[in-house]
């Protein structure tokens, strides 16, 4: 055996760990760009009754129509307050037949501020009871703080949906080129992509659980590995599972993130809330 | 045998052996496997000693009385070390991939806590002992595997140079455990005729001692720090802990048996000089039937393990001792045991003395199994008694002569190799001013230890 061989034996044997992150909620900034957002707070405390957030001692700030004329005064009120969470919806002062958009001030915030946010459903009555809180991503390995902020939020009785779906399409396509490589065999190959892509987000989710129990959190954990088409695969799952919100990662130090599965995701599911964090 | 030759031809056969010891030293330059440079080496030495008749050809007789027509080359190679060879190569290969190397190695990674000198000392406990069980490449392979990736795991790639120079440098003096830990070993232990357990217990004591002193001088000149923070300790702790060592092994009933084939190989080699029957049939005929046996569990596809078989090294082996025993014939060795000669006269001290320094000298810049191919025939041929400390001198010099640069020891290029793998800078002069103080202290602990107690 050569040093390739042993160093990805070794790899393989050095499995995922996870690392629990606290989440603390005190102040919450709601974005909005109505005039009177009354009925728009009563839907969000409503809806973080539902999830496990104590509203007692928690901080909701409104930012109404009146209070940011412009992007730059929006970005600068939210970092003067500092929440550890910005509350909006899509199209923020954009044309709301869009719906294949999050407008231009989504799309801003989540890149310029460091700050979680939490996009409300196109239609406030869509906003439905919570069962599960469901973590999407393309590379759920490492992704402690996605976790986290899933377990936080997740009602007592409700369970953390860690789903990971490997792109069926994309590794067809790299497996029909593997195909043509003479001395390659095809379907050995394979059948170790497949089992090497599913292995190290399978054994994240079984660290998470193994860390969960062992911090006394009891939210079960329900892992979902396999691969897909992963837009009609969430689809499935939100509906399967009665998922009241997603988390999606937009931070990625390339900036690609929410160009990629978080985008499509964010206008694909728009009847559900979305943490992009 | 013995036959007059003109000084001129002996001098000409030796400039041929001189050619070759050079193209060895020079592979990496020349691109070429050992097996291919002393291939043509060996054709030439045969043309050769055709041509000016000194090849012993005709008929061997077999002890059953018969006459058998025989290529002269063929009892030129010591069969018995390229059994030994290919057998426990073979054998080892199989028995790895059950997992026990692997779930040795991660066990003590584990076992550690994470904490970096502590997996220095288990690091270099385990070189060793790879080292002495299966080869010195195969022992720095895997522990130079395992360190790039637990390195990375804690986040200490800042140590991987350290811990690789020194696991490079260990493999050496594993090497010196056994008889079969490395392959001057083999040839000069079976040349002497030292018996397994002899070798071991002899050998031993420097092996441990040699070993507790590399890591102390690593610890101290690479910095190799315990953890003092307990934060940093329980974070540590928890990367390593997340190591499955199960998980490269397949076969727990396969997984087991190995353990059990590896301990009846060990005891079997050991005991091999006094088991009856066996001793006559000698440590190749154990090598190969513990290899064949273990190939029972792969019966369908044992072309992946004798895939797996560093054929250069074998041929590289069978083509020497063809070229060792032109060299024989046309006198070369007979002058060389002269130069020799001249140097065991200065006395038991400073002869011994002489020849470890001169083996390790020569070992670390060229191959050391020609060297130690030719030394075991040349004391052979003086017959130097089995007990002698002079084998002890040639055997010590030959495996750490290794260590004095990065091209003395094929493990040590293989650290080598890890090193450029991972994107670490070392170049030769690097590897030499590092390891200088390793290699020196190392000699000098066997110049001591041999002419102390084996003497």
């Amino acid at each position: 055996m050569k040093i390739d061989d042993f160093e990805s034996l070794f790899r393989s044997a050095a499995k995922p760990v996870f690392e629990y992150q606290e989440v603390r909620l005190n102040r919450v900034v709601l974005v909005s760009d109505l005039e009177d957002p009354s009925a728009l707070l009563e839907a969000v405390e409503a809806f973080f009754r539902q999830l496990d957030v104590a509203t007692d001692h928690l901080a909701l700030v409104t930012l109404g129509a009146s209070d940011w004329p412009d992007v730059a005064t929006l970005l600068e009120r939210i970092r003067d307050i500092s929440p550890e969470l910005v509350l909006t919806h899509r199209l923020l002062r954009d044309d709301p037949s869009l719906h294949h958009s999050l407008g231009s001030v989504v799309d801003t915030l989540t890149q310029a501020i460091e700050t979680p946010v939490l996009l409300l459903p196109e239609r406030l009555e869509d906003l439905r009871p919570v069962q599960a809180v469901m973590v999407v991503t393309d590379h759920l390995t490492g992704d402690h703080r996605l976790v986290s902020w899933a377990v936080h939020l997740t009602p007592d009785s409700g369970r953390v949906v860690l789903a990971h779906i490997e792109e069926q399409p994309l590794l067809d396509h790299i497996l029909e080129a593997i195909g043509r490589m003479q001395g390659v065999p095809t379907e050995r190959t394979r059948e170790q992509l497949e089992e090497k892509l599913l292995e190290r987000p399978s054994d994240y989710i079984r660290a998470v659980a193994v860390e969960l129990a062992s911090r006394g959190i009891h939210e079960r954990v329900v892992p979902v590995v396999r691969l897909g088409e992963p837009i009609a695969e969430y689809r499935k799952l939100a509906e399967e599972h009665g998922v009241g919100l997603l988390i999606c990662n937009t931070k990625d130090p390339r900036q690609r993130a929410m160009e990629a599965l978080s985008h499509a995701l964010a206008v694909e599911l728009r009847d559900l809330p979305l943490l992009l964090l | 045998m013995p036959h007059e030759l003109p000084l001129t031809t002996t001098l000409l056969f030796a400039a041929l052996l001189g050619a070759m010891v050079l193209a060895l030293a020079l592979e990496e330059k020349l691109h070429a496997k050992k097996s291919v440079i002393t291939g043509v080496f060996a054709v030439i030495a045969l043309g050769m000693g055709t041509a000016f008749g000194i090849l012993p050809f005709g008929e061997v007789i077999l002890p059953n009385g018969q006459a058998w027509e025989m290529p002269v080359y063929i009892p030129a190679i010591d069969w018995q070390v390229v059994a030994i060879i290919l057998g426990s190569s073979l054998f080892i290969d199989v028995v790895s991939r059950s997992g026990i190397f692997s779930w040795t190695a991660i066990e003590l990674t584990r076992l550690s806590k994470g904490d970096p000198l502590r997996l220095l000392v288990f690091y270099a406990v385990l070189t060793v002992v790879f080292s002495a069980v299966l080869n010195n490449v195969t022992a720095m392979i895997i522990v130079g595997s395992l360190s790039a990736v637990s390195l990375g795991k804690l986040d200490r790639k800042d140590l991987l140079l350290a811990f690789l120079l020194t696991e490079g440098l260990l493999t050496n003096i594993g090497g010196l455990l056994t008889l079969i830990s490395s392959v001057p070993n083999i040839i000069l232990g079976n040349a002497a005729g030292i018996p397994f357990v002899d070798f071991f217990l002899r050998a031993g004591p420097y092996a441990v001692v040699a070993t507790a002193m590399t890591v102390v001088m690593a610890a101290w000149l690479f910095g190799i720090r315990p953890l003092t923070d307990q934060a940093e300790r329980l974070a540590a702790e928890r990367q390593v802990r997340s190591f499955d060592s199960s998980d490269g092994i397949d076969s727990p009933g396969f997984f087991a048996l190995s353990w059990g084939l590896l301990a009846a190989f060990i005891l079997t080699i050991a005991t091999t000089s006094v088991l009856p029957g066996v001793s006559q049939l000698g440590m190749g005929f154990v090598a190969m039937a513990f290899a064949i046996f273990a190939t029972l569990k792969y019966k369908d596809q044992v072309d992946k393990n004798y895939a797996a078989m560093d054929w250069d090294l074998l041929f590289f082996f069978m083509f020497l001792f063809v070229v060792i025993n032109v060299m024989e014939h046309a006198m070369v060795l007979d002058l060389l045991g002269q130069g020799i000669g001249e140097l065991l006269a200065m006395g038991d001290v400073l002869g011994g003395a002489g020849l470890l320094l001169s083996s390790a000298l020569a070992s670390s810049v060229t191959d050391n199994v020609p060297l130690a191919a030719v030394m075991g025939k040349i004391l052979d041929a003086q017959q130097v008694p089995t007990d002698s400390h002079l084998w002890w001198c040639t055997i010590f010099g030959t495996n750490l002569g290794g260590n004095f640069t990065p091209i003395g020891s094929a493990s040590t290029v293989v650290a080598v190799a890890i090193i450029h793998k991972h994107g670490l800078k070392l170049s030769f002069l690097d590897f030499v001013r590092k390891a200088l103080p390793f290699a020196i202290a190392q000699v000098a602990l066997a110049l001591v230890y041999v002419l102390v107690f084996l003497r």
